[in-house]
């Protein structure tokens, strides 16, 4: 028996941390955000990724569900949790005064999940029920849950996840730079990434859906990822936004209001490891033959380009400014899968950690928006034609008559 | 003019807030937030401007299609191009119109409620394209569309069938019938602007003033819903799963968040669920859907002695429901414009302390009611 613990313990690995610490000294609060990011979607993960996503901030092997409670009673602000198909994170606030307790506690939740206690099995029943919304599974589909995970899959992949990228932690406020990272390596010191499976290496990536249980089918024009601050992801992303983000765009203004073709078409910005990726939805009716409408779709897009002029670029440079830094109903950069940057106190945090966890400099929103007002009308142009002309069309059908 | 100045009923008035009723019925409420730098600008038109829809179900969905477009069909564009932007929605108790954006902006925005008010002029061609988009919108009614348009019927009785519409009627609409519906949606009694932001509020207040007294004048109606027997009430509709509905009497009383609290909680623990309610301070239906019988049957085992471990759970719920509220979207705007008309004395900061406050005893009821003394609707394919 001691043998077989010493076993295991000998084959385990010390959590990986990564710090980016963001003193902001007049800060009232520190805003701590821990994130997990995937190395590969597997589709032999997805499943279990959901269910990760879900059961996360329930508890951990250091704290209990109710010590996680306390802690909400305590800051006034319970851990919050999101996600989306290449990351989760914990966003904890906390008062200056126990910014250790608070960092501690959202590493944690990242890095420790407790599956003895965590009642996945539950939250798995509630994910395979869940009510389908077509725009959500437009966004990011759920899986089809038709088989129950076994016993350690999810914590096995949990396992596998946290093994390869470890828990990267984002912190503002009043700490001095080094503070945050000193206190991490004596309190991470202990913590493990238990024994896992390795993935055969010809475990298939996941790919998009071709089919959807919905009455609704998704045309979807996506771009390459845009690499904030690299050449070029200026003029990338107004292309995006003049594609579009708004009425005034040009998928709104043929595919909607001039050919009715569709009630709902967007313009948005997706988080993935490589950068944001821009996302021009037609969502309609799915009907036979409607393949056709894709072409539509393109062709549309490509002519609008043709009218491109001072005026569209100044329209997506004020657009751009207000769903990057103000609420906006057309609001469109996602920071999870299902919130977007929105004018809010830990916005500017929630981009930056992103952008960190993209492997790029963490440009603050303010600067962001500065380097987009430089972008000039051929530069702009030149991007929305290559954005259309490089991007990869899916279609993903749903069931006429449904 | 003296007198038509005096003749204005003051609810209330600061350097910072204005809220006002006009002698043409129409009332606005101004707010400033200092440091912003941002406006909000929203305008209701109450459902019962055009009761029933004057007979055509979808007309008012129709209108605030074509109302958004502004009379050049340029009024987004416009916008956009200033940063600003509009939405509009319908809902069983009025349609919506919010432009959001930066406050140097704020003449703009405010200069929009006039195209928003102006005659519907609209060409057979341009209406034949409004349908084929209205049409394809009801692809996004949701698979508890039909549940919730019984809950309305058989607790309210209220009129129409669905705010959506009914595309053979609509396509039956002239342009001058649309005219006509148009001015009675936009017409003074039943007319509600807000707005908020980093702006002078007498000066904003003075400019409003002016565009709605230039509103279409009509009656101010205020219309109660009458509450139907509903207790054991069991409907069926054309769908896949079940759902049950009950009476909400307005956002202002604690059993409705405790209702739409412990429905969200239930959402979030058992398989299956979708809770939906149109948030007003007018009685309505908070519908609780089920993809099937049996996602009811799991929340059978709720007892009594469940309420210390499920009670803060559902008033978590009720917490965060009432932070999506609050969160200054468009829906945040559509709200505070409502309640300038359905609860002018209600203030909104209440409703978080509510939410928190709600005893075990209300969070108990409200599970009550789900698991049985709803109205009951069945599914049938």
């Amino acid at each position: 028996m001691i043998s077989a613990v010493l076993g295991i313990v000998l084959a385990q690995y010390p959590v990986k941390l990564s710090v980016l610490e963001l003193p902001k000294p007049e800060a009232q609060t520190v805003s701590i955000h821990a994130y997990l990011w995937r190395d590969k979607n597997f589709v032999k993960e997805e499943q279990s990724w959901k269910l990760i996503c879900a059961i996360t901030g329930v508890n951990s092997l250091t704290y209990n569900a109710g010590e996680v409670g306390f802690f909400g009673g305590s800051a006034g602000i319970r851990p919050r949790v999101v996600s989306c198909p290449d990351f989760l994170r914990v966003e904890v606030v906390s008062s200056p005064e126990k910014w250790k307790e608070s960092v501690a506690l959202a590493a944690s939740l990242v890095a420790q999940p407790n599956w003895r206690s965590n009642q996945w099995e539950e939250k798995e029943k509630v994910l395979a029920g869940t009510v389908l919304d077509s725009w959500s599974e437009s966004l990011w589909p759920m899986p089809a849950f038709t088989e129950k995970l076994l016993e350690d899959e999810a914590g096995n992949a949990h396992a596998r996840i946290l093994d390869r990228s470890g828990v990267r932690l984002i912190v503002e406020g009043p700490v001095e730079i080094g503070e945050v990272r000193d206190e991490m390596a004596k309190v991470a010191r202990l913590w493990s990434v238990p024994e896992f499976r390795e993935l055969s290496r010809y475990s298939e990536e996941s790919k998009f859906q071709r089919k959807q249980n919905l009455a609704v089918t998704t045309f979807e024009l996506s771009g390459k990822p845009i690499r904030i601050g690299e050449a070029g992801s200026a003029a990338q992303f107004l292309a995006t936004v003049a594609l579009g983000v708004g009425k005034g765009s040009t998928l709104w203004e043929t595919v909607r209001e001039k050919e009715g073709l569709a009630y709902r078409t967007e313009g948005v910005f997706w988080p993935t490891r490589n950068g944001f990726v821009p996302r021009l939805f037609m969502l309609r009716r799915a009907e036979e033959g409607e393949i056709q409408y894709a072409e539509t779709m393109v062709k549309s897009l490509e002519k609008g380009i043709e009218t491109y002029d001072t005026v569209s670029l100044s329209r997506a440079k004020v657009m751009a400014e207000q769903i990057l830094l103000h609420p906006n109903s057309f609001a469109s950069v996602y920071v999870d899968s299902e919130n977007t940057l929105f004018g809010l106190p830990d916005d500017d945090l929630r981009w930056r950690g992103l952008l960190n966890g993209m492997g790029l400099p963490s440009v603050p929103l303010a600067r962001w928006v500065e380097m987009l007002k430089e972008v000039d009308e051929k530069a702009f142009q030149a991007a929305a034609k290559k954005l259309v002309e490089e991007a990869s069309f899916r279609v993903t059908q749903g069931i006429p008559g449904l | 003019m003296l007198a038509t100045l005096c003749s204005f009923l003051v609810l209330a008035q600061s350097p910072e807030v204005i809220s006002k009723e006009l002698p043409n019925g129409s009332k606005l409420r101004v707010e400033r937030v200092a440091g912003t730098k941002q406006v909000m600008v929203a305008l209701y038109a109450a459902a019962s401007s055009l009761p029933g829809d004057a007979g055509t179900p979808g007309t008012r969905h129709l209108l605030e299609h074509l109302i958004a477009k502004g009379p050049d069909r340029l009024l987004d564009v416009k916008l956009e191009s200033a940063g600003l932007s509009l939405t509009a929605t319908t809902e069983r108790d009025g349609t919506n119109f919010v432009i959001m954006g930066p406050s140097d902006q704020a003449v703009m925005a405010v200069e929009s409620l006039r195209e928003l008010l102006a005659p519907v002029q609209v060409g057979e061609e341009e209406l034949a394209i409004e349908l084929k988009i209205i049409d394809q919108e009801g692809v996004f009614r949701n698979q508890f569309a039909r549940f919730l348009d019984s809950a309305w019927l058989g607790l309210f009785d209220p009129g129409i069938d669905s705010v959506y519409g009914n595309l053979e009627a609509l396509v039956q609409l002239k342009p001058a019938d649309l005219k006509t519906a148009g001015q009675a949606l936009m017409g003074s009694g039943g007319l509600a602007v807000f707005v908020k932001g980093d702006i002078d509020p007498g000066v904003t207040s003075l400019r409003v003033e002016e565009i709605l007294m230039k509103a279409p004048k009509s009656e101010s109606v205020t219309v109660t819903r009458n509450i139907l027997e509903s207790i054991g009430k069991k409907e069926t509709v054309k769908g896949k799963g079940s759902a049950r509905a009950v009476v909400a009497a307005g956002l202002d009383r604690p059993m409705t968040l405790a209702r739409v609290g412990t429905a969200l909680a239930l959402m979030r623990s058992e398989p299956g669920f979708q809770v939906v309610y149109e948030a007003s301070f007018d009685r309505g239906p908070i519908l609780l859907y089920g993809v099937n019988e049996e996602s009811f049957a799991a929340i059978k085992k709720y007892t009594r002695d469940d309420m210390r471990r499920f009670a803060p759970f559902a008033r978590l719920n009720a917490m965060s429901y009432v932070n999506g509220l609050e969160r200054e979207g468009p829906e945040y705007g559509v709200l505070r414009a409502k309640l300038i008309r359905q609860a002018p004395a209600f203030d909104m900061k209440q409703l978080q302390s509510t939410a928190a406050g709600l005893t075990d005893d209300e969070i108990w009821s409200a599970l009550q009611d789900w698991q049985g003394g709803a109205m009951h609707i069945g599914g049938s394919l």
